[in-house]
């Protein structure tokens, strides 16, 4: 378990500022008793509160598996992706967001694009190739994607265009439970 | 009609007045050069320069062509001919005086031991064929243990060595040995690793550039340079010696190798007492990402790769170079449209 | 309708009990008839087409598992045990096995038989054999369908010589046998009969012959034949059917299974044994004369050992934890499943939030009980109940209810430092953090790396943020960290309370098993104890679990941990419901606090077997300076006898003690114990400086200073001064 370097830092802080903007300042610089730290362990980056931090420092490497939230994983070439299980901070920073219909939930669970015709509400001003967190009806974060038209856009597109390209989804916790951890 | 007063204007003009200098013009027809040595006369210099100078020209240059047909001639289909003669004039070196190269490590060891070079003969006379046999080359002497078709063998040395062989061996060895040694001489010299290829055509290739520029490097430097490039080389051994692996599995560990140090990247400590120096630099780091942030919202991501402020300035040469044709061929020295390309 | 179209479609034959003969006979013929058609039919998959039959066909053959031998029927008949072994699923119909699987009278032909039972069934070649005999059975056997043969005559087969009179009937079954392969056809056959199987069962006749052929089978040397003389009994009259105990009358455990009784019938005189080993009622508890009652109890035990499957040494071991009925009760109880049961997940969504979102999917579920108020019981569900996008976005886990148990009983309070020791797949370990609120700092070990993964995708699934997975042998555990406020150990354990979920475990535990899993337990509650730290503010709780019911995993380690850790005592669970642990159990007396600790069991409370029991660590208290006096006072008052070299019984001479020494031997041995506990390493010579960093230690300085004596430590004779 190491802090992060710059490098990965911005890597890192770049993925998040796709999806939550200008509230990653809230991620960093939170209050005293309530700080969170980036760490890195096993090429994966994990979200913790500072106490815990100093706790685990007592666990051994080879037999730490998890610390917090794990954000998502470097790649072997060094590029950063981010995995659902940071779902939740993403969901409560996120400022482009899109609902999806329940017709729709079942097919982006199974990993498909959310297409036009599934597309509950959005956000207003959503440009063209951000990050968004996806929801359904019931405010219920299902997973985040890019959008692939910008609001405006989406309004002339024909129902089975495709407005989300996913990411990743909840879904991921059936099918790829093996590969995930 | 007046025309005295042009008369008198072509005539100057056309005329080759030769000024009278108090020293004569010196010519060495061999430079073609023609010296001047009278002091300057600031009057004339003062109130009509040009002329005085175009004066002073012309004197000079009557006086060298004067000195040239002075010269003996041959005649020749084309005209007389003339050869110049050798220059009188010294003229001072072009370059530089060469720096004494830096002693060899022989010949320090010989200087200090005060051994002077003999120099050898290319011949060397053969007693037993009764002839003047080449020391190296072609059929040289230094080539007989190999190309001898009888070797007698000691007893007590192994009976399966190839002698010839192992002369040829021991010639190829001693071979490498004086290159390796004649590059350690030139890299001393020139302060600079140089590749023992590249003196395969004989060390004179590279003694003869000079090695380096007006001032002898001081030792401190030198040693800089040399501690440098050592530890560059032992950072270098480090990381190859602990970076043995292959489809991703390490080399075994031999025993009885010491641990190497200084291979791992430094990291800051996992934690710490104080957190606000991290929160500091991640909010640095966030404040540089922001920053290309807030242009990277503004600019167009359809308008292809922009430049400074989104302008595309190989598009703009373009666009402006078709302007500029239509309106009437003037493009203004812009590079047009294959400018850019390199 | 098939080849054995004409064996279904028999006449309509009078019901049970009203036309008393045709005893055997008629079965005999049955059989015959019944054999060609066997020849027709190759396999016994074939005749699983009618839903009965295949019942029947299933529960006629003992367990799969115990005959072993054939491959392709092991496959078909285990799908059918669990619909066979329901109590009480018994149509009236099968008893034609008994018969069939009675061996041949001779003891030699046992064997044979007893191959030919377990010889592939060859279909055609065999059957060839009798088919001669069997045309003129059919003959005969043609009167049959209408009318059986009067009682007394028999349809004597030719081909056999005939034997006794009174083994007639045995002889005729006896030639079934001999018929290789027949017997076994026998049983499928006997099955699409049914009709002709409710006539033979009417007679209880068969069930008293199968006991009468039985006793002669087994008690050739006792010779009791006292059963023989009730050939012909109705169904009215069962309670009037004596039994036999053949398990005791093979000496014990010396034949473990039976041949040659149904399972019905295992189950009857099952059911019977229950009623003579609870000894209430007068009309049921007669019980076989001659036979003491702990005889019946082991042909009790031999029978719940047949009919449900164990290996009679569990069997033995969980009878003793209950009365005969409830034991009963408590096998049956293991032979179906308990209900499916969820926890919502408070981190994210309320109870009846997520009741109202599953119930709008189609999911018929309600609140499991008074004493959760996040669980909920899943009766059907059209949906998958672990693919919803509720599970998915980690609104619930599928949970059992005993699991919700232990951490109940923990009641971890925010902002506490908790571990969990046995954490995989993380259904605790989540249900805690959502009771910690996502505050305060979850230890979620397991010593299994895969399981480690499961574990990790829960606690992400179900946002959880405060948890660190590690991956140690739990052992370690005050060694890498200690001072948790509350320690939860879900022991691995036998398992013999989750038997509805794994049948396995019915048959692979042995003594052994059960010695290895309770040093392991009795280890890592140790560990939990030294890990918990007793001075904390609101925590100091350990709570050991396991979901086994065997007294030598829960209550005994508990007892251990008592003894081993004087300064922690057990307290109230918190658990209203439930059965208070064993205060003594086999001879084996516990600290009568055991009786706090809770036992669930699957026929009282409908969960899974399960055991909790919560500590609490209190401070390490030295021994008072008061008390050492007294006790080296009361030890050196006390005149040693000892023979001297004469032999001559002499008062030993008052021993001195050697300071010196013993302040040695004594910082030695607290050495030691502190590496064996706690697993801190102290170097021996700056022993007495480390003595002060042990935790939960009050010493002072002056007590520090002064040589105590261990308590209870003697002086032995290896720790007298040796002296001249």
């Amino acid at each position: 378990m190491r802090p992060l370097t710059e490098e990965e830092t911005k890597a890192v802080f770049e993925k998040l500022a796709n999806y939550i903007g200008k509230n990653l300042v809230h991620m960093i610089d939170r209050d005293e008793d309530d700080a969170y730290c980036f760490r890195l362990h096993k090429d994966r980056v994990y979200y913790l509160p500072l106490p815990m931090l100093n706790l685990a420092t007592s666990i051994a490497r080879p037999n730490l598996i998890s610390l917090g939230t794990c954000m998502g994983k470097f790649s072997k070439t060094g590029k950063f992706k981010l995995g659902v299980t940071s779902l939740d901070w993403l969901a409560k920073y996120a400022k482009y967001k899109v609902w999806i219909k329940p017709s729709g939930e079942l097919p982006f669970l199974y990993g498909n694009h959310v297409a036009k015709a599934h597309l509950g509400r959005i956000t207003e001003d959503t440009p063209e190739h951000q990050g968004v967190v996806v929801f359904n009806m019931s405010d219920v974060p299902l997973g985040f994607g890019v959008t692939a038209r910008s609001t405006l856009d989406t309004r002339k597109l024909e129902p089975t265009g495709i407005i989300v390209f996913h990411q990743a989804d909840v879904g991921e916790f059936l099918r790829d439970e093996d590969t995930m951890f | 009609m007046d025309v005295t007063q042009e008369l008198a204007d072509y005539a100057a003009a056309n005329s080759t007045a030769v000024l009278q200098r108090a020293n004569p013009v010196i010519t060495d027809p061999g430079l073609l050069a023609a010296f001047d040595n009278t002091p300057v006369d600031a009057e004339e210099y003062s109130s009509n320069l040009e002329s005085h100078l175009l004066a002073l020209t012309l004197t000079s240059t009557q006086a060298l062509i004067a000195s040239l047909f002075t010269l003996p001639t041959t005649s020749s289909s084309s005209g007389p001919i003339t050869s110049l003669p050798a220059p009188i004039t010294l003229l001072p070196r072009e370059k530089p005086l060469p720096k004494p190269k830096p002693l060899t490590k022989w010949e320090r060891f010989a200087k200090a031991k005060g051994i002077s070079h003999k120099k050898k003969d290319r011949d060397v006379w053969d007693e037993e064929r009764q002839e003047w046999v080449a020391r190296w080359g072609k059929g040289g002497k230094n080539k007989d243990k190999e190309e001898q078709w009888l070797h007698e063998v000691k007893a007590g040395e192994e009976a399966d060595q190839d002698p010839a062989k192992t002369a040829r061996g021991e010639r190829k060895a001693r071979i490498a040995k004086n290159l390796k040694q004649q590059a350690a001489n030139l890299a001393a010299a020139s302060s600079k690793p140089i590749p023992i290829s590249s003196l395969r055509d004989g060390p004179s290739s590279k003694l003869s550039k000079p090695s380096r520029s007006l001032g002898e490097e001081s030792q401190e430097t030198k040693k800089a340079g040399r501690d440098k490039r050592k530890a560059e080389l032992e950072r270098s051994m480090l990381i190859s010696k602990t970076s043995t692996a292959s489809l991703g599995r390490f080399d075994e560990k031999i025993q009885g190798e010491p641990k190497v140090k200084g291979v791992k990247r430094k990291f800051e400590p996992v934690a710490k007492t104080d957190y606000s120096g991290e929160k500091e630099s991640a909010l640095n780091v966030l404040k540089r990402i922001e920053s290309g942030f807030g242009s990277d919202k503004k600019r167009s991501k359809k308008g292809g790769e922009g430049a400074e402020g989104g302008l595309n300035v190989r598009k703009a040469v373009r666009f402006q170079g078709k302007q500029d044709r239509a309106a009437g061929k003037s493009s203004s020295g812009a590079p047009g449209k294959k400018g850019k390309r390199k | 309708m098939g080849r054995r179209a004409k064996n279904k479609q028999a006449d309509p034959t009078p019901l049970p009990g009203t036309v008393p003969d045709r005893s055997a006979n008629s079965r005999r013929q049955n059989k015959k008839k019944r054999a060609p058609s066997a020849a027709a039919k190759d396999e016994k998959s074939k005749f699983k087409a009618p839903k009965g039959v295949a019942a029947k066909s299933g529960k006629e053959r003992l367990p799969a598992h115990r005959r072993g031998k054939k491959v392709d029927e092991v496959d078909e008949d285990d799908s059918d045990l669990d619909e066979a072994l329901r109590p009480g699923d018994f149509s009236e119909d099968e008893d034609e096995e008994e018969t069939v699987k009675v061996k041949s009278i001779k003891k030699g032909k046992k064997a044979a038989s007893s191959d030919d039972e377990d010889i592939e069934r060859t279909g055609p070649v065999k059957q060839l054999e009798f088919s001669d005999s069997e045309d003129e059975d059919d003959q005969e056997g043609l009167n049959d369908d209408d009318e059986a043969l009067p009682v007394g005559q028999h349809a004597f087969d030719l081909d056999e010589a005939p034997s006794d009179e009174d083994e007639s009937d045995l002889e005729m079954d006896g030639d079934d046998f001999d018929i290789e392969g027949g017997s076994d056809d026998d049983d499928m056959l006997d099955d699409d009969d049914e009709d002709r199987d409710e006539e033979d069962s009417a007679f209880a006749s068969s069930g008293d012959e199968d006991e009468a052929m039985v006793g002669e089978d087994d008690d050739d040397e006792k010779g009791i034949e006292g059963e023989d003389g009730d050939i012909q009994t109705n169904l009215e009259d069962e309670l009037e059917e004596t039994y036999t105990l053949p398990a005791v009358d093979n000496g014990g455990e010396g034949e473990e299974f039976e041949h040659g009784t149904s399972l019905r019938d295992v189950e009857q005189r099952m059911r019977w044994l229950v009623g003579v080993c609870m000894g209430k009622d007068e009309k049921t508890s007669k019980g076989v004369p001659g036979k003491s009652r702990s005889d019946h109890f082991v042909q009790l035990q031999h029978d719940i050992a047949t009919y449900f499957g164990y290996n009679t040494f569990l069997v033995g071991k969980l009878m003793k934890l209950f009365p005969a009925d409830e034991a009963l009760a408590f096998f049956e109880s293991n032979e179906s499943p308990r209900p499916v049961t969820i926890r919502a997940n408070t981190l994210r969504t309320r109870r009846r939030d997520l009741a109202q979102a599953l119930i709008n999917r189609g999911a018929n579920l309600e609140p499991i009980g008074k004493w959760s108020k996040v669980g909920l019981q899943v009766f059907e569900s059209p949906v998958p109940i672990g693919a919803t996008p509720e599970y998915l976005a980690g609104h619930y886990m599928l949970q059992a209810a005993s699991s919700f148990l232990p951490v109940i009983a923990l009641a971890p309070q925010p902002e506490e430092r908790v571990l969990d020791m046995a954490s995989a797949p993380g259904g605790k370990t989540t249900y805690i953090s959502a009771l910690l609120q996502n505050t305060g700092i979850v230890f979620a070990n397991d010593s299994n790396k895969a399981r480690t993964k499961s574990l990790t995708a829960n606690v992400h699934r179900m946002g959880c943020k405060n948890v660190v997975v590690c991956n140690y042998d739990a052992r370690e555990f005050p060694k890498v960290m200690g001072g948790f406020d509350r320690v939860l150990l879900d022991a691995p354990c036998s398992g013999t309370g989750v038997i509805s979920k794994d049948a396995s475990v019915k048959v692979n535990k042995t003594e052994r098993d059960f010695q290895l899993l309770a040093h392991l337990q009795k280890q890592l509650i140790l560990c939990a104890i030294d890990s918990c730290n007793p001075n904390s503010a609101t925590g100091g709780y350990v709570v050991y679990s396991t979901c086994s019911v065997t007294v030598d995993e829960n209550e005994s380690v508990v007892d251990y941990a008592l003894r081993k850790r004087p300064h922690v005592k057990l307290v109230e669970t918190g658990l209203e419901f439930g059965v208070p642990g064993f205060k003594s159990f086999e001879g084996k007396t516990f600290h009568p606090s055991v009786s706090l600790t809770r036992r669930f069991y699957p026929h009282k409370h409908n969960m899974d077997g399960f055991f909790v029991a919560k500590f609490k660590i209190e401070k390490r208290k030295k021994p008072s300076k008061a008390a050492e006096v007294e006790a080296e006072a009361a030890e050196e008052e006390q005149p040693q006898l000892k023979l001297d070299e004469s032999g001559m019984i002499v008062e030993e001479e008052k021993t001195k003690f050697d300071d010196a020494e013993d302040r040695e031997l004594i910082q030695e041995s607290k050495r030691k114990h502190l590496l064996k506990t706690k697993g801190i390493k102290l170097n021996p010579k700056s022993k007495p400086a480390a003595a002060s960093t042990k935790k939960g230690e009050d010493e002072d300085a002056t007590t520090k200073a002064q040589i105590k004596m261990p308590k209870g430590k003697k002086v032995t004779d290896s720790r007298r001064p040796k002296k001249a």
